[in-house]
């Protein structure tokens, strides 16, 4: 794809990463607006480090990781261990997602309106509406995922990561979850890089694949749904 | 569930309740305060009178009231607020409950500033009155501007923080106790004198500015109360779940509360114990939302402060004892009791 003048949103340079030991070295990848891109391979060898190290939990053992987004809110993270409050409402916790990404100083007076307005939009979006006051512990697991993908919705961040947040949910949410944010990454210029374990999904899903083998991220071409 | 949201709002009445009949109690207690004092010339009532405008003052009443005693109130209220503040904050960006505002290296900061004017008479503002509370000032945004550097290098955990915190404390005290070691008899007694801590040395003008400085910068905690109820929930990993970057967030908190703790210290000297208290009481009263804990902490921090100088300074009176001495003594074990109480109940 040819991006021309088009801004990027992410880029990683010469990227190693790993806690003492590198996981995966040479990591060299560029984003821009709209893309999706899968990331692929066995588990425990540092999908989950990786998205880590982007999010800035973990610091990088070589190289750099630029993020051209916005300070505040500019970057969602759906973990694979939830998050949430679990005492607390369905609404609740898609609002601290909201509320990290509504700014302030966009308009003060209209700043709890604005806040208000996302959460309703990604619980519907989730289709959530009816569960909107209940606990977060008294839900399913596939609708937990559901509210930790409203959540990061609401926060409207520029880049979107994602650890493995389509395993456990049944065909019918799969479609609910998948169609909403792949279409809030394809209308908002957003970002994405997903962890996943399911080939034929990551096929369906994203504009780029990589599979990490032996410590090196390496770009996979599909062609119909089958390796070339 | 409307049985729990019900309680819920219940208990929020009853917590906002508590801070505003706090901060009426400390306001009252500041009053009652500028009443208390060794003057001969000025008993309770006659300042109690004037006051409230029922008795008008000699010139040397209105100095004692305007120039003595209320710079020093209000520095106790203010200075008490912003540490406790500042303690708040750090413990709920640095997720451990031993840090005060004087863990990171803040307070071996200002003192190494401190010791360098007086014993060297290295000073970095050439304005004579203000050299040794700009030194430690400086100083001691320095140290953490070092901490802030070092402790971000290599990994981005919290601990990092911390442990240089604790490495560089003890580089700058070696280097104070060597400058100790070659001070002069008088040099030391000041050096001595300086790390007490007390409210006495801030003038009228002083106190004023540390005041609007302490104002200015309080919106900025709130502010930052929900990115610290993130912080403090679940760590880093729930943080940027809701799109909170803990890295950044806790930077600018710890740069926050850096400031506000040595723009109180370098007047005041070290003012330990209410920083480290005032958080932990308050959240036994009102919890762990720092919505609501960082004013609380604030209020209480004031009060404890304000409450520890007047007795310092009636007890033994004319002899004055120092705040931070008189801070320790009884703010020890009262914060024990409350402890151990909570964990009976």
């Amino acid at each position: 794809m040819d991006h021309g003048e088009t801004e990027f949103l992410l880029k990683l340079e010469q990227l190693s990463i790993g806690y003492e030991e590198p996981l995966i070295s040479n990591i060299s990848l560029t984003m821009y607006p709209g893309e999706v891109v899968s990331i692929i391979g066995a588990s425990g060898i540092g999908k989950t480090t990786l998205l880590r190290t982007v999010a800035g939990l973990v610091a990088p053992l070589e190289g750099r990781v630029n993020l051209n987004v916005k300070k505040r809110g500019g970057l969602g993270y759906i973990p694979q261990k939830l998050g949430l409050v679990h005492h607390a409402s369905v609404s609740h916790n898609v609002g601290l997602g909201a509320r990290a990404g509504t700014s302030f100083r966009e308009g003060p007076m209209t700043w709890v309106g604005r806040r208000n307005e996302r959460v309703e939009i990604a619980i519907e979006q989730m289709g959530l509406t009816e569960k909107r006051n209940e606990p977060v512990r008294r839900l399913s697991g596939g609708q937990q995922k559901r509210v930790a993908t409203a959540r990061t919705l609401a926060q409207r961040p520029q880049i979107l990561l994602a650890d493995e947040f389509l395993s456990e949910l049944d065909e019918d949410n799969i479609q609910i979850v998948v169609e909403s944010v792949i279409d809030y990454v394809k209308e908002s210029g957003a970002a994405m890089i997903l962890v996943e374990h399911n080939t034929e999904r990551a096929i369906q899903l994203s504009n780029r694949i990589f599979r990490l083998v032996e410590g090196e991220l390496v770009e996979q071409f599909f062609q119909g749904g089958e390796e070339e | 569930m409307h049985e729990i949201s019900h309680l819920q709002l219940q208990k929020n009445k009853t917590q906002m309740m508590t801070l505003f009949v706090s901060i009426g109690i400390t306001m009252i207690f500041a009053m009652v305060a500028m009443g208390f004092g060794s003057s001969k010339n000025l008993d309770f009532l006659t300042s109690m009178k004037i006051l409230l405008g029922i008795q008008e003052s000699t010139g040397l009443q209105s100095d004692i009231l305007w120039n003595l005693r209320f710079p020093r109130i209000l520095m106790a209220l203010v200075g008490g607020a912003a540490l406790a503040m500042a303690g708040a904050m750090m413990q709920g960006c640095l997720g451990n409950p031993l840090v005060s505002p004087l863990t990171l290296g803040v307070a071996s900061g200002a003192a190494l500033g401190a010791a360098l004017a007086i014993v060297l008479g290295l000073t970095l503002v050439s304005i004579p009155e203000l050299a040794i509370v700009a030194n430690a000032f400086l100083f001691s945004l320095i140290v953490v501007f070092i901490i802030i550097k070092l402790g971000s290098m290599r990994s981005v955990s919290k601990e990092s923080y911390i442990l240089i915190g604790i490495a560089i404390t003890f580089i700058a005290g070696a280097i104070v106790s060597t400058l100790q070691y070659f001070a002069t008899d008088a040099q030391l007694s000041q050096l001595a004198h300086w790390s007490f801590g007390s409210l006495s040395r801030p003038n009228l003008t002083n106190v004023l500015w540390i005041s609007v400085v302490v104002l200015t910068l309080f919106p900025s905690g709130l502010k930052s109360a929900w990115d610290l109820n993130a912080l403090s929930i679940g760590g880093d990993d729930f943080a940027i779940s809701t799109g909170v970057n803990p890295v950044k967030t806790r930077k600018s908190i710890l740069v926050l509360s850096a400031f506000l703790t040595s723009v109180v210290i370098a007047f005041t000297g070290l003012i330990g114990f209410v920083g480290l208290a005032a958080p932990h009481m308050s959240r036994l009263v009102i919890g762990n939302d720092y919505r609501k804990l960082i004013p609380c902490s604030a209020v209480f921090g004031a009060f404890l402060t304000l409450f520890a100088d007047t007795l310092g300074r009636t007890l033994f009176a004319p002899i004055v004892i120092p705040v931070g001495v008189m801070l320790s003594i009884i703010g020890g074990p009262f914060f024990m009791y409350l402890l151990l109480n909570k964990r009976g109940a």
